[in-house]
């Protein structure tokens, strides 16, 4: 029997995934299909642990969220998976922890598809363990891009081409997938998303030309069809839409490459005639629509 | 005429007209009878198949030469020899298939195979081929015999035994089921052990074999007087697979010659250095270096007891072999490696263990006695968890899957600059 490998993937590819292949017997595994052409039924991430919560009452039934430098991993932990959800419920907020676990997929509706983690292994590590799977996923992430880049460069792309390129055949299958399953994939975001994790992992002085946050902004509307309803929705809550516009911009101005202080935020929004629990449900309420995230404890980007 | 040729053909006619609903017994009469008028049956098929409405695309019937064959091919034509065959069941699909891989040879070279069915092959077969195709696999040419591919036997004379010569092979190049090998090697260790078949005793010569390219392991049924560091060239050898592992067997069929020293250098060959899905593919490999991360590990690590007679591990103090024993305490672990590509089960015997915890025996026997086995566990988590490591020994399939047998294991220490550095260059090759 083949142990399904445990894929390096950030929480942006992740979470971006719009495709399943559902195993059809009881034995043969699932897969989801990312846009970058991970075949992936296990993943191994790293990150900050930022919060844990019971979802049921009585059972333990838990919620959690990682983050990594491009986002946030969600994670539902029950009884089957005992180890990691008494970890899960030990560990004191933040800290960094290593997880193992299978994709999980959630379809609300037709065209709608959600993926999480179910933990096999939730351990705490340190920031050293940290960093290094940053590396590696840089290099991973940057590997399925090239598959990727080669294949839109390519008249009549298939496994067999890329295989002469020297792609490795799961490689190469997945990323024909991808492209079979996803319109187009925006390079760029993605190389944004490798040189902001570099970036993070040890920052250097140079700005990237083409960073993350002025790509992103452009393909936002796209990604947040949702929330841009309810912006438009002005008569329901104009007081929090209009602070909420005050503290994105705020956050947008201080952010630089590396995210913006909390606290500074705080600072900043009082300035401007706003109290502290308005300033905290703002950023709450962004987070909960996907503007912004939390890459470390006490750091906000916008997405 | 042969039934079974005309069975072929007939095939040939249903399966290329396949929308035409015409029955077996029809296509039979209308053969039959311009075979009674003399038209050649190739000639005979085709024009049926005009007549039911198909497109005859037609299968060259000219026969090709094994050392012709240079590059992937849809449709050849074969007369050779069946020098080896071995069964071997797979998944294909979810479903549990026999395969056979083997090797086949002519007057002009050998190639090996899969056949896809069973055609009840067997090695010395001399056999006519029809419609067989060429696939690469690992930069090499593989011969596939599949659903369309008509295999007769015929007369064993027409490829007389005699007239197939050996291959040479560099041992890199070794894989399971080849035959009508020869090698040129020394061999680097060599022991002598004696079994018993079938109520007669023989004495078997086995160890490491090497030349420039690769180290490989060997067996010997015959005792051709080896002595290690000798350099042979071994001619008319066979792979076998044990557990994954290639090994070349060789025996009083073969011809060994001595060599001089000075025909190979004398160089240590590096292991193989893979990554996982590469290995996963190959399914073994003697001397072996992997890299990766360890995600588990597994119960069965740490202190552990042991049958003193078998070796067995046990639960408690019984061996369910010897019965009621005094368990002799080792040391190992079980690690879980995967690096993105593929995973693999690994074990680590006392040294390794020690080597890579940079702790002894004792000391975690202490540990193990003053806080209990918990602790201990702890300890290799901290210690190991997340680790990146650089392994090397053989690996092994079986029914449990791929494993590594550690012969060395380090923790490649981390170097967030440089690993940083280069990955940002790299980054340079997107626009």
């Amino acid at each position: 029997m083949k142990r399904e490998p445990a894929w390096r993937l950030f929480a942006a590819e992740y979470n971006a995934t719009q495709k399943e292949i559902k195993g059809r017997e009881q034995k043969t595994p699932s897969y989801i299909i990312t846009p970058l052409g991970a075949k992936v039924n296990r993943v191994f991430i790293v990150g900050v642990l930022t919060d844990v919560e019971n979802i049921t009452e009585g059972k333990d039934f838990l919620r959690a969220h990682v983050s990594d430098p491009s986002g946030v991993y969600t994670l539902y932990s029950g009884q089957y998976q005992q180890d990691a959800t008494e970890t899960l419920a030990t560990i004191d907020v933040p800290a960094y922890v290593a997880v193992i676990g299978k994709t999980r997929t959630y379809i609300p509706e037709e065209g709608q598809l959600f993926v999480s983690i179910r933990p096999e292994i939730v351990q705490e590590v340190t920031a050293q363990t940290r960093d290094r799977w940053i590396l590696q996923t840089c290099q991973h992430t940057k590997k399925r891009l090239d598959a990727i880049n080669e294949i839109s460069n390519m008249v009549t792309p298939s496994i067999e081409e890329l295989q002469k390129l020297n792609y490795p055949r799961y490689l190469a299958e997945g990323a024909m997938l991808a492209k079979e399953h996803y319109e187009t994939v925006d390079i760029q975001r993605y190389a944004g998303i490798i040189r902001d994790a570099l970036d993070y992992v040890f920052p250097t002085n140079e700005p990237h030309e083409k960073s993350i946050k002025e790509i992103e902004i452009k393909t936002s509307p796209k990604i947040n069809d949702s929330t841009i309803q309810t912006k438009d929705n002005k008569n329901d809550a104009p007081k929090a839409e209009e602070t909420e516009e005050i503290v994105m911009h705020t956050i947008k101005k201080l952010e630089g490459d590396l995210g913006a202080a909390w606290d500074l935020i705080v600072e900043q929004c009082k300035k401007q005639g706003l109290d502290e629990s308005t300033i905290e449900e703002s950023l709450a309420s962004l987070m909960d629509k996907g503007f912004i995230f939390e890459p470390v404890l006490g750091t906000i980007k916008t997405t | 005429m042969d039934e079974k040729q005309l069975d072929t053909h007939i095939d040939t006619i249903i399966n290329t007209v396949k929308d035409n609903k015409v029955s077996r017994d029809e296509i039979l009469k209308e053969l039959q009878r311009f075979l009674e008028y003399g038209v050649p049956l190739d000639h005979a098929t085709q024009t049926l198949i005009k007549k039911y409405g198909g497109t005859y695309t037609p299968i060259s019937s000219e026969r090709t030469l094994l050392a012709d064959i240079q590059s992937p091919k849809s449709s050849v034509n074969l007369l050779c020899r069946v020098i080896a065959i071995t069964p071997k069941t797979t998944t294909v699909k979810g479903e549990e298939k026999t395969l056979y891989y083997g090797m086949v040879a002519d007057e002009s070279g050998s190639l090996s195979f899969t056949a896809w069915e069973d055609f009840q092959l067997q090695t010395d077969d001399v056999i006519e081929v029809t419609n067989a195709y060429l696939r690469e696999w690992r930069g090499a040419l593989k011969l596939n015999f599949g659903e369309r591919t008509k295999i007769e036997k015929t007369d064993q004379k027409r490829i007389p035994k005699d007239t197939i010569t050996p291959q040479t092979y560099t041992l890199n190049d070794l894989h399971g089921g080849i035959g009508l090998v020869e090698v040129t090697a020394r061999i680097e260790t060599l022991n002598k052990r004696t079994i018993e078949t079938n109520g007669t005793t023989k004495t078997l010569f086995s160890g490491v074999l090497s030349d420039e390219t690769a180290k490989s392991q060997f067996t010997a049924w015959h005792d051709f007087k080896l002595k290690e560091k000798d350099i042979i060239k071994i001619s008319g050898g066979y792979v076998r697979t044990w557990k994954g592992i290639p090994q070349l067997t060789f025996d009083e069929r073969s011809t060994v010659t001595k060599l001089p020293d000075t025909t190979l250098p004398e160089t240590s060959i590096p292991p193989r250095t893979l990554l996982l899905y590469e290995l996963e593919e190959l399914q073994g490999g003697f001397d072996i270096e992997i890299t990766g991360t360890v995600l588990e590990i597994r119960d069965g690590s740490g202190i552990i007891n042991r049958c003193p007679q078998c070796k067995r591990t046990l639960q408690d103090t019984t061996c369910t072999i010897h019965g009621s024993v005094t368990p002799e305490p080792d040391l190992r672990l079980k690690l879980i490696i995967d690096d993105g590509t593929g995973a693999i089960s690994t074990i680590l015997d006392k040294n390794t263990t020690e080597q890579i915890l940079g702790k002894t025996f004792k000391d975690i026997q202490n540990l193990e006695k003053k806080q209990g086995h918990q602790a201990v566990r702890e300890e290799l988590y901290a210690h190991l968890f997340c680790q990146q490591l650089v392994l090397r020994g053989n690996a092994l399939s079986d029914d449990y899957g791929l494993t590594l047998i550690v012969k060395n294991a380090e923790i490649v220490p981390l170097n967030i600059e440089e690993q940083h550095d280069s990955l940002l260059q790299e980054m340079e090759t997107i626009p």
